[in-house]
């Protein structure tokens, strides 16, 4: 037959394609069922079981080897051996039995007998029959004295029954140490066999984390499914990883190994403050057990509540690496967040926080934020109460003068390195046109007293002495040393204006006097607060204020020449400057036209929602998407350089430069990203209006931080700047456990009038230098801070209306018996301190204890002192036995020698010190 | 002939074996040169049984002791490398405070053996070691004969690790923290003696409260006395 077409040739292509056919369908169905993530899964499955395998009988040979244990052992057997032989024991036993069977026989008939018994009452008492109420009568007369005989015998068997089992238990004890001995040694082995037959079971499989109510679906365990297990799978896959190194592995192997890395997790020793690895044991530093988790993150967010995107974001339910961390899916709007930045999302839930434990970048970002007054010119959600941070200019014409202020203007920088107020590039003329529209709106000051010439050293001596470095700097005092170059580091000397050459800046002594006494008179608005200084002593330190004049390494910026500050055109373009730059965001500026103006930038509330494509790049858009790896990469490195060089990626933009290091910058950026506006889950969200002492602890920060508290106190370990300046003991004091420490109406009078109307500069330590300041805060703001502190100590603050403490005068008595004999007064003085002698080595008065201190502190802090207030020099009198694991006290005489007892005692003794007497006076007052 | 062999090859793995385990010991003294510091005058005015004791003088401080000989006291001499770890012995190390000074004023301890701190005084003091690796800890003795026993950890030298009493602001003791056992104090002589060495080359360095440390190599061979010479200057 001829046909059109050769069969033969068509029969080849047709066997050609159906076996490509073949073989692509082979190729898919391998393909199908070993996905990306099965490998994963294989190798944890194969590794999991060896390394469990190899864990057992590790353990088991220690174990086996293990002299001590075996020597436990054989004890064990000695001792069961001899108990058993001894004839006290199964008597004992015996006994036991018996008298158990007897009582619970007894209770059972004394059951019976009560039930009967309220029946024939019940009888009684409702029988109108005089017959029948007769007859119950009787019946009750019958019954009592055998109810009385059958309590009478239970008591007597129970007692019998407990004595016996104390012997019993007497004759056991050596046994049931050893027990529980090898129980704790065996119990290592015991999970290790438990964990070794469950590995045996593994087979590889997709793993989630499955939370809807916090709409979770994390499948990333199923590659990283190593991420829960301890330090010594670690070590394990680490050793995987070099052996698959030197064997030149391919590099997928390797991957899949780093993917099977537990999650990074850090114990803190309590002893040493060694930081290591999790899950060791013990200290490789000092051996001791007692380790924290630190930072405590994962207590608090387990992985089972929380799952891995809650932290770092991602596409949770895919199963391809690339869709899972998603850094380059343009359509998933939160990829994973780079290592740099992932504190970003602790501040997503904890949005109102300031101080968030464990995320220190964060933190420390949000400070910046608060502390360079971004909000001035931007709108933020939770920074809606922020005061402006800059100084009021209501009076700046009468405090600098016009050439000064130019400098200023044109570069901040070269007046006080680490100032806060950012650069804004002016031209000469913008800063003269500033100049001219400052000075004619600034209104003219009138000082109510005059500078009458002071000491120098002395007024040196003042600053040093009374915490004034707390919040100024003044190179040559013992300035910021522990400081990064060109960095505005938290706090540090720097919340207040740089001094160091305050005399150049300010030449009026009037001024400066005036200012020290009372800095409210001449800014309503000012933070300084009132130093409760004499005139001799704000005479003083003005003296000193005038001789800190320019040093010759401060750059000068070139003058050009000063125009006429009257030409209203000059004046007006002034106040345009003010508008475009928003000077009024930080400075009160006494111009009613001026107070008009809003904030000029842009609002940050959603700044961690930026996707590029929203994003300006303006000229360095070719630089930016060269250099970013991955598509959302773009917007870190675009804010990265927002912040560092504001103004670079197109003219007429108006945000100055803050001169920020690379660590500042990536902390601000962390907060920016913690921004957010979507959708948090209501279980995770953080939110103060849910949540009181949430709430406090929010509004306590913002004063605290508003008011540097932290340049001389320690709180929530943060702080202390100026304690290295002091001796031991003669710093403010670490304000850890304040409110269990004090009465909280106490520690109001106290914020009030740190004198506390006695009119001597020091109520609590006499013999302190540094000063407490009075702030002028009013009686809400006081009000937060307590609630804060109380917040923090898990106090509520209003207790309720009590009456007055009252000491038990009995145990008070006993107290002062164990206060002469610990020889409490050797530091603790009462009343004044003779003036010359060596007072840094006393503690604080106990004079006030009744008025200013909590009870329950009182007794804590006397039973262990060190963890109350660490490093304090009190010592602990009732130290742990090692052995007993229970505390010791030195008398064993008194109050049958319990710490627990004593401490209570001594309370009560302390908290008589000062307590009022029915006519009003105080009494208990000791004399050293 | 043969027991003329057998005597000569026992000999010489006698004396071979000496060589090679022999134990060496390091001697020698500690000088002080230049005009000497004044220590530290303590007044105990502000306890008064302290200032009791001693008859209401001033008590010259052990900061710094200089010998008749013109040799110095309290100085700390240890290996610094070079030495194997050694296990710790269970005979404690005494701290005593008595009459209102700790004593002795520096000493050395092992890891993990127990130091007994002692108050022989009748009166409140407080024990607080400050340490960097140690951790610290803060014990009251209120009563006379009061005793405590405690154990370290890590390594550590003086000045991070010490002992202060924080009634009495003049008491300090220094205290070095060794894994191994070479290490010495010098006496009222300038002198001291590590002992038990193994052959080898060490490194080894003295430290003064006041003058801070010096260092030497030193090389013994098995068996051998070496004797070594610091010199303080000022």
């Amino acid at each position: 037959m001829d046909l059109y077409y050769n069969t033969r040739r068509l029969n080849q292509i047709f066997l050609v394609l159906n076996l490509a056919a073949v073989a692509l369908i082979g190729v898919v169905l391998y393909k199908e069922h070993r996905p990306e993530w099965y490998r994963y899964q294989a190798t944890y499955v194969r590794l999991v079981k060896e390394f469990s395998k190899k864990e057992y009988d590790r353990i088991k040979e220690e174990l086996q080897k293990d002299q001590e244990f075996q020597e436990l052992n054989r004890q064990l057997r000695e001792v069961s051996q001899k108990i058993s032989q001894d004839p006290a024991y199964s008597e004992l036993s015996e006994r036991i039995q018996r008298l158990r069977r007897e009582v619970s026989e007894t209770q059972t008939r004394l059951g019976e007998l009560r039930l009967d018994y309220l029946h024939f009452e019940d009888e009684y008492f409702w029988a109108t029959n005089p017959a029948r109420k007769t007859r119950y009568e009787q019946l009750i007369r019958a019954y009592q004295p055998e109810i009385d005989k059958l309590v009478g015998e239970l008591e007597e068997k129970e007692r019998a029954l407990q004595e016996a089992q104390e012997a019993f238990a007497q004759l056991d004890r050596e046994r049931q140490v050893l027990l529980k001995k090898i129980g704790d040694r065996q119990f290592e082995l015991t999970v290790a066999e438990t964990a070794y037959r469950a590995s045996l079971a593994e087979k590889p499989k997709i793993r989630q984390i499955h939370r809807p109510e916090r709409n979770l679906v994390d499948r990333c365990i199923t590659c990283h499914a190593g991420y829960d297990k301890g330090y010594q799978w670690k070590r394990f896959i680490q050793q995987k990883i070099s052996e698959a190194i030197k064997k030149k592995a391919p590099r997928k192997d390797r991957q899949i190994l780093q993917a099977l890395l537990p999650h990074p997790r850090y114990e803190k020793c309590a002893q040493c403050g060694h930081t290591q690895d999790q899950g060791q044991g013990q200290c490789q530093q000092c051996g001791s057990k007692r380790l924290k988790e630190d930072p405590p993150v994962f207590t608090n967010h387990p992985f089972d509540q929380f799952g891995c995107t809650s932290c770092h974001r991602g596409q949770g339910v895919a199963l391809r690496k690339d869709q899972a961390h998603a850094y380059d899916e343009k359509h998933w709007e939160t990829p994973m967040l780079p290592k740099d930045y992932v504190e970003a999302t602790c501040g997503h839930c904890h949005r109102y926080e300031m101080v968030v434990p464990g995320a220190p970048r964060l933190t420390r970002g949000r400070q910046l934020f608060a502390l360079l007054g971004c909000f001035g010119c931007h709108d933020a959600k939770g920074y809606e109460r922020a005061v402006k941070i800059g100084p009021s200019l209501t009076h700046i014409a009468s405090k600098v003068s016009p050439e000064w202020m130019f400098q200023w203007l044109k570069d901040p920088d070269s007046w006080a390195p680490h100032s806060r107020m950012p650069m804004f590039f002016l031209k000469d003329d913008e800063a003269w046109a500033l100049v001219a529209y400052l000075t004619s709106v600034s209104q003219p000051l009138k000082f109510s007293l005059k500078y009458p010439g002071g000491d120098v050293p002395r007024g040196k001596q003042l600053v040093k002495d009374l915490g004034c470095l707390g919040c100024h700097n003044i190179r040559g005092l013992g300035g910021p040393t522990d400081r990064e170059q060109g960095s505005r580091l938290l706090g540090k000397f720097d919340f207040g204006p740089d001094l160091s050459a305050i005399g150049s800046k300010v030449p009026s002594g009037d001024w400066l006097y005036n200012w020290l006494l009372d800095p409210k008179s001449m800014d309503p608005m000012a933070r300084m607060p009132k130093m409760r200084l004499t005139l001799q002593e704000a005479a003083d330190i003005t003296a000193y204020m005038l001789t800190l004049k320019e040093t010759p390494s401060v750059q000068k910026v070139a003058f050009s020449s000063r125009p006429d500050l009257s030409n209203p055109e000059l004046i007006d373009r002034g106040f345009r400057l003010v508008a475009n730059y928003g000077c009024h965001g930080c400075h009160n500026i006494p111009d009613p036209k001026a107070q008009a103006l809003t904030k000029i930038g842009k609002d940050l509330s959603s700044e961690a929602d930026l996707d590029p494509h929203t994003v300006d790049f303006g000229r360095l858009v070719l630089e930016i998407f060269d250099k970013a790896p991955t598509y959302w990469d773009r917007v870190y490195i675009w804010l990265e350089t927002k912040l560092k060089d504001p103004r670079v990626f197109r003219d007429g933009l108006r945000m100055p430069r803050f001169g920020l290091s690379d660590e500042e910058v990536k902390a601000l950026v962390t907060a920016l990203l913690s921004f957010t506006e979507r959708e948090i889950p209501k279980e995770s969200f953080r939110d103060p209006e849910r949540d009181a002492s949430l709430a406090a602890a929010v509004v306590g920060r913002e004063v605290v931080m508003g008011y540097n508290c932290l340049g001389c106190h320690v709180i929530e370990d943060f702080g202390g700047d100026i304690w290295h300046l002091y001796e031991d003991g003669m710093q403010p004091p670490n304000l850890k456990s304040q409110g269990l420490r004090t009465n909280h109406d106490w520690l109001f009078r106290f914020i009030k009038d740190p004198t506390l109307g006695t009119g001597r500069q020091h109520a609590i330590r006499p013999w302190l230098k540094v000063r407490m300041p009075t702030f002028g805060f009013d009686d809400e703001t006081i009000n937060s801070i307590i609630r804060y502190f109380a917040a923090l100590d898990e106090q509520s603050v209003f207790k309720g209306f009590r009456s007055p403490y009252r000491p038990d005068p009995h145990l008070a008595r006993e107290g002062k018996q164990l206060f002469d004999q610990l020889q409490c007064l050797s530091c603790h003085p009462t009343g004044f301190v003779q003036p010359g002698a060596d007072v840094s080595q006393l503690a604080p008065s106990l004079n006030l204890a009744w008025s200013r201190l909590q009870p329950e502190w009182v007794r804590q802090f006397i039973l262990d002192p060190g963890s109350f207030q660490p490093g304090t020099r009190m010592p602990t009198f009732f130290p742990f036995d090692e052995e007993t694991g229970r505390q010791q006290s030195p008398l064993p005489q008194l109050l049958g020698g319990d710490p627990i007892r004593q401490a209570r005692a001594l309370t009560e003794y302390v908290m008589s010190l000062g307590a009022p007497t029915v006519t009003g006076t105080p009494k208990g007052q000791i004399n050293r | 002939m043969k027991l003329h062999r057998l005597i000569a090859a026992s000999v010489a793995c006698t004396l071979i074996a000496g060589t090679l385990f022999g134990q060496s010991t390091i001697k020698g003294k500690v000088v002080f040169q230049g005009t000497p510091l004044k220590p530290r005058m303590i007044s105990m005015k502000q306890d008064k049984k302290c200032d009791a004791v001693h008859k209401g003088k001033p008590v010259a401080g052990e900061d710094f002791v200089l010998n008749p000989n013109g040799t110095l006291r309290w100085v700390l001499v240890y290996v610094k490398s070079g030495a194997k770890p050694g296990k710790a012995p269970s005979r404690p190390v005494v701290l005593d405070q008595h009459d209102c000074i700790y004593r002795p004023h520096v000493f050395g301890i092992m890891v993990g053996q127990p130091l007994e701190i002692r108050n022989s005084d009748p009166l409140l003091h407080n024990i607080h070691f400050v340490s960097k690796k140690n951790g610290t800890f803060n014990i009251g003795q209120p009563v006379k004969g009061m005793k405590a026993t405690k154990v370290f950890r890590a390594p550590e030298l003086p000045p991070s690790s010490f002992f202060k009493c924080d009634v009495h602001p003049w008491m300090k003791s220094w205290v070095g923290i060794f894994d191994h056992p070479y290490f010495a104090v010098t006496d009222g002589n300038g002198t001291f003696t590590i002992s038990g060495l193994p052959a080898g080359s060490y490194e080894i360095e003295a430290w003064h409260e006041r003058l801070g440390t010096q260092s030497q190599k030193v090389t013994v061979k098995a068996g051998e006395t070496k004797e070594i010479t610091f010199t303080f200057k000022r």
